[in-house]
């Protein structure tokens, strides 16, 4: 048990003070509050690490920790089982999110102190960002999926917020609905599975519907309902974390502020969607003997991601955009970890003893991507801080004036890319031999190896075509360089030996499946101790990275392979098209927001004044014939009672109104006045009446 | 203190003819309607307080109700009070509160205090403007609490008349047109819910016979009521089902009418649009409310057995309101009337959450009543702040108001995330539970899969929200648009308090859905699940 458990509220309630603070007062703080958000996020890190330090003592490594700190039910009594609550739940996953978590916003906010520092509204800027970290560590801390619901929401809206944080531009204007908008779309999925998941459970905690699941089946939870579910989770999932088909508000969430990529749509909150499925994961491997596992969706989920990692590599590899670049790779890196959680769900659902090495890959994914990616996006924030644009063709040779930033993008590059030592390397190849291993089970899962393969090609070639774009050759613009301030590259610097070490890191954890596991522990070293097959699959993604690289290379660094030989033909021109034009998808789904969706719209316009208002206004031409009718019939029913009195009045102001109009204000107040009247009047018969009646 | 529930009918009515007898000058004027407003907001937040803790009921007592003469089961009616009163066409003044009836109540005395203060820099004719608000306010307290049908009919005319004449008076271009659709349709509607009240009365000795003791027909609705949960816990003798049907079918007309639901809601975008702000206010924000009040306090309180048959109308009709309302929206050009149609939305929540018959629907359902009626209080606020500051309300015109308006801004976005739901707000909670209910519904039983046609409406909701603040808050300022004032002092207070009680019932719904579900819980036992 951790000692001090509220430490864990605190954790939480420092971003959220941070935000009402600067929120309220932030104008007249120091850079509009920056160096507030900033102690309140160390505050927030250095207790996130305490409670990690507590986690990993209980004790020995692989051991399984789970704690509910339970604060305020929402409904009690009201509901069964207090289903509506917020609590918290640390367990090994949580611990280590809030870690990452913590760590990245501080040192992003660190950074966004250089960064920020000649833009207005910069409390606004820190109020948002620090009630997004709010809502990731509430996220990640969530006990129930309904809390989850809600800071998932709360980032949503921080996210829309930031992306439009430059107002005046239209584009950032439309890329915030698009985020907004496609988002929603996921979430309503989320939403109907947690109305799911209530019906058949009664509660929404982890942990309880993980003690439930086995007596449930199969009469409450059918087998149709357990595929159901985790497949409605991950649909929220595929939007926070832009997998296919609603990838599409990714790429252009770049319109927000740099750090604003880095940390929401790189480092976390698009990592939320992986959570989400990591903890969908009591769905998908029950543990149970009498529970049949939903293999249609855990294989749903493994394909979703094996397409994306390829689907969003190809459009990476054709764009200019610096940001967009790395956008598009945040997306096939994170189907990746889509990839290893289905496959690891799928050996794990067929063999129960079995470790959860895939989910721990996943995981282990997330942790070190979340270093090199938010390194990748901090090193072109610095870049365009000095360079003014977002576009490589007007880059290169920056590695002259700005060699920190070229150096640390370089680390993060390497990580990218898989290359040994560098973190991905571990990660992804461990992904990608489990995917292999699936296969012995299902041969589709040699299908999506292949996909993971052929991107891991790709991966090195984009990421080095970006680093050799902007660093290498001659300047292609036309600004007065220079490095960015200490206060933006040591973060650079931190960031990039963290791309070095993370994926050491499982070293000293006798390997990562020791920190984060689903069940089993998955205690394999990587390339410790592994069967020969590994090493060779390893190899297979590393030689793979390492012909991308020298494939960029030799395009865009030595220029022996001309760039225009790829769309000579008119095959490869056509492929060069169509990934510049991302597959024709965008522009599908604004074809059919504007005519499909605004087209209903506007025929139910024209529906509600033409046809259903028509009928009434038809109705409505005999209208005072009617009331005055009906008035009549009212009135010898009721037989005098107050009732026709009011009536009167009515059809009094209606004459009155037509045979005076214009004049009727003046009446206003006279028929008022009789209403007064009519009621003293009612009142006095009613005296009268009790009077005679004493009598 | 058991005369306090007619002391709040008394407050405004004394108010407002104080307003036309002594509000010479626009000052008097307003300050006086300020004046009564606030009384009345102090003794509803003392009574709302109270029931919701009765700890701290120091002012009027705990709540107390009235035992029927016959035993058995009741429903609970707080701070009773019962005057016999042209008895020998059984009529008597009977008024009372419960967990339904209190938040409506209260949510009537803020927003009528919030309307006066939101106009108070209206100069055409103040005397009589601040008079009909206060008068409107007696109305509409005075339709919440009658437990007897004839002076709940009365009330439910009487609310007609101020508004009328607000929209009529104080409205837009168009508003002879408007006010006299919104007269003649709600008055239709409420025609057709007197055949019903009618068909009670002639039907209602045995009824009262079994509460009450005495034979004779009656109006008085605690016999409906009480004889109504008797019926549903075993007893005999109650209306039948043949008979409730067709009284169900008409009430339910009537109340439709002033939800309003499709097909019947074609007045409400057309009296938005022309009423004053503060007419809007209160029509959306309270008004609406009186059909959704309606269809709990009659038809599902005295006609549980009709309620059982006919669920399905009001599920296809909430739905139907739901999502066509919400695409509608997305054509709309006025930013008003924009509003106007997301209140059919959001009311189509009510019938949805109703028809599902189960405790957290019906739960779900009375809490949107509410939420929305301070949500929908903003937003039309904002509509009525941007025409006064720019002087046009059509989104095509406005741009870039993030700059120009930043407080304004704020506000709208905070009042358009909350009326799309967003989680940690207060209609967050009542939509969630309106489709918990629904999705669980024993109705639905194998159809449940049917959810997914009204939570369309939460995506296409989110999107005309969205795609308005993209196009009048994004941007750069429009040269023709001028240099627009902020929002002015008075307008900030009303904001305030309304942005204050989203967050507040957004984080804190316990002491709401306390009040509710002791209404539920008491009187409508008979729903189903959670």
């Amino acid at each position: 048990m951790i000692a001090y458990e509220w430490v864990v509220w605190l954790i939480l309630l420092f971003p959220l003070a941070a935000f009402v603070i600067v929120g309220l007062v932030g104008r007249r703080l120091p850079e509009g509050g920056g160096p507030v958000v900033v102690g309140a996020m160390a505050g927030s890190f250095v207790l996130s690490v305490y409670v990690f330090v507590q986690v990993l003592m209980q004790g020995a490594l692989g051991g399984n920790f789970s704690q509910t700190i339970v604060g305020y039910v929402w409904l009690p009594g009201l509901l069964p089982e207090d289903a509506i609550r917020i609590s918290l739940l640390i367990d090994n996953l949580s611990a280590l999110m809030l870690v990452l978590v913590s760590f990245l916003c501080l040192l992003i906010f660190v950074y966004s102190l250089g960064y920020m520092h000649e833009e207005d509204g910069k409390p606004r800027y820190y109020a948002e960002v620090s009630l997004f970290a709010t809502g990731m560590l509430g996220t990640v801390s969530a006990d129930n999926f309904l809390q989850l619901l809600i800071f998932w929401e709360i980032m949503g809206l921080c996210s829309y917020l930031l992306i439009g944080f430059w107002y005046h531009k239209p584009e950032a204007a439309a890329a915030a609905k698009k985020a907004f908008l496609v988002t929603r779309v996921g979430d309503v999925a989320f939403l109907v599975g947690v109305l799911v998941i209530w019906n058949v459970f009664d509660t929404l905690s982890f942990v309880d519907i993980q003690r439930k699941m086995a007596s449930l089946y199969p009469n409450q939870l059918t087998p149709q309902l357990l595929t159901l579910i985790p497949l409605l989770l991950f649909g929220g999932a595929v939007g926070k974390s832009a997998q296919f088909p609603l990838h599409a508000w990714l790429p252009d969430a770049m319109e927000g502020p740099t750090t604003v990529s880095a940390l929401i749509h790189a480092a976390t909150m698009v990592k939320a969607g992986v959570y989400l499925t990591a903890r969908a994961f009591i769905f998908l491997v029950p543990l149970s003997p009498l529970v049949t596992p939903p293999f249609t969706a855990i294989l749903a989920i493994a394909a979703i991601g094996g397409f994306t990692t390829i689907f969003a590599a190809t459009m990476a590899v054709v764009n200019f955009d610096i940001k967009r670049v790395l956008a598009f790779s945040t997306i096939s890196q994170l189907a990746y970890m889509f990839l290893g959680l289905g496959a690891g769900a799928y050996l794990m659902a067929k063999d129960p003893s079995r470790d959860s090495a895939g989910y721990s890959a996943a995981l282990y994914h997330l942790f070190n991507h979340a270093f090199f990616k938010a390194l990748l996006f901090l090193g072109a924030g610095s870049v365009i801080h000095a360079v003014h644009t977002n576009d490589m063709r007007e880059m290169g040779g920056l590695s002259n004036p700005m060699p920190v930033t070229s150096k640390a993008m370089l680390f993060g590059s390497l990580a990218l890319a898989g290359i040994i030592p560098f973190s991905g390397f571990f990660s992804k190849g461990e992904i990608l031999s489990i995917t292999f291993d699936a296969g012995s089970e299902q041969p589709v899962f040699y299908v999506l190896y292949a996909f993971g393969v052929i991107t891991a090609f790709l991966t090195a070639f984009y990421v080095f075509r970006l680093w050799f774009m902007t660093f290498w050759g001659e300047y292609r613009g036309h600004e007065h360089l220079h490095e960015s301030p200490p206060v933006m590259t040591v973060p650079l610097m931190i960031l990039a030996g963290f791309a070095l070490v993370s994926g050491l890191l499982a070293y000293p954890m006798q390997g990562f499946g020791n920190l984060v596991f689903f069940n089993h522990p998955a205690a394999a070293l990587p390339l410790v101790g592994a069967p020969i097959q590994d090493y060779l699959l390893e190899g297979v993604s590393m030689g793979v990275a390492a012909l991308g690289l020298a494939l960029a290379w030799a395009v865009y660094a030595t220029k022996r392979i001309p760039a225009e030989r790829f769309t000579a033909s008119r095959g490869t021109a056509f492929l060069h098209r169509m990934l510049t034009k991302r597959y024709w998808i965008d522009d599908a789904y604004d074809a059919f927001g504007r005519t499909v969706v605004y087209g209903v719209a506007r025929g139910l316009d024209w529906f509600d004044r033409k046809v259903i208002d028509g009928i009434v206004n038809a109705v409505g031409r005999g209208g005072l014939a009617t009331a005055t009718g009906t008035d009549a019939f009212d009135r010898r029913v009721i037989d005098g009672a107050v009732n026709a009195v009011s009536f009167e009045t009515v059809r009094t102001s209606v004459r009155l109104r037509q045979r005076q109009t214009g004049q009727v204000q003046n009446y206003a107040w006279v028929v008022v006045l009789g209403i007064v009247v009519v009621v003293a009047l009612v009142f006095g018969i009613s005296f009268i009446q009790r009077w005679l009646g004493g009598r | 203190m058991s005369y306090i529930l007619t002391l709040l009918v008394l407050v405004p009515l004394v108010g407002s003819v104080a307003v036309w007898v002594a509000g010479i000058t626009q000052r008097t004027a307003k300050w006086i309607a300020l004046g009564f407003s606030l009384v009345e907001t102090g003794l509803t937040t003392l009574l709302l307080v109270g029931f919701v803790e009765p700890a701290w009921a120091f002012a009027f007592g705990a709540p107390t109700f009235t035992r029927p003469p016959t035993a058995g089961l009741f429903v609970p009616l707080y701070y009773m009070e019962r005057y016999t009163w042209l008895s020998n066409f059984g009529i008597t003044y009977i008024v009372g509160v419960d967990g339904l009836s209190l938040p409506l109540i209260w949510l009537t005395a803020l927003l009528t205090t919030l309307a006066v203060v939101f106009h108070w820099d209206e100069e055409n004719r103040p005397q009589a403007f601040f008079g009909l608000f206060l008068f409107l306010e007696m109305a509409l307290v005075g339709v919440f609490m009658s437990l007897d049908l004839l002076l709940f009919a009365v009330f439910w005319e009487l609310v007609l008349l101020p508004m009328f004449f607000l929209i009529g008076i104080w409205g837009g271009p168009n508003r002879r047109y408007a006010a006299l659709k919104f007269l003649i349709f709600t008055h239709v509607g409420f025609v057709i819910m007197l055949l019903s009240i009618f068909a009670l009365f002639f039907n209602s000795a045995d009824v009262n016979m079994a509460v009450y003791g005495v034979n004779a027909n009656t109006l008085d609705m605690t016999a409906f009521l009480d004889g109504a949960l008797r019926h549903e816990m075993g007893a005999l003798g109650y209306l039948t089902l043949g008979l409730q049907i067709p009284i169900f079918a008409a009430f339910l007309i009537g109340f439709l009418v002033k939800l309003p639901s499709f097909p019947f809601h074609t007045w409400l975008p057309d009296a938005h649009v022309e009423a004053p702000t503060g007419g809007s206010v209160i029509l959306a924000g309270v008004m609406l409310k009186m059909g959704g009040y309606g269809i709990f306090r009659i038809n599902f309180g005295m006609l549980p057995d009709a309620a059982r048959d006919l669920w399905w109308v009001l599920a296809i009709l909430g739905t139907i309101s739901m999502v066509y309302a919400a695409f509608v929206c997305l054509a709309q050009v006025d930013l008003k009337r924009l509003i106007a149609y997301s209140s059919i939305g959001h009311m189509g929540f009510v019938l949805l959450g109703a028809s599902s018959l189960t405790v957290i629907g019906v739960q779900g359902a009375i809490f949107q009543l509410f939420n929305h009626g301070i949500i929908t209080a903003i937003l039309f606020m904002l509509a009525g702040s941007v025409k006064h500051a720019t002087g046009t309300r059509d989104i095509p015109e406005l741009q870039g108001l993030a700059k120009a308006m930043p407080q304004f801004s704020f506000v709208l976005a905070i009042g358009f995330f909350a009326s799309l739901g967003l989680p940690g707000l207060n209609s967050f909670w009542s939509e969630f539970m309106v489709f918990v209910g629904t999705y669980g519904s024993p109705n639905l039983d194998t159809m449940r899969r049917l959810i997914i046609i009204p939570l369309i409406s939460i995506v296409v909701t989110a999107a005309y929200y969205v795609y308005t603040m993209q196009r009048i808050l994004f941007g750069d300022v429009p040269e023709k648009l001028g240099q627009p004032h902020d929002l002015l002092p008075w307008e900030r207070v009303s904001y305030g308090v309304l942005v204050a009680l989203v967050f507040l019932v957004g984080f804190f719904p316990l002491p709401f859905l306390g009040m509710i579900n002791a209404y539920t819980s008491a009187s409508l036992p008979w729903l189903g699940g959670f």
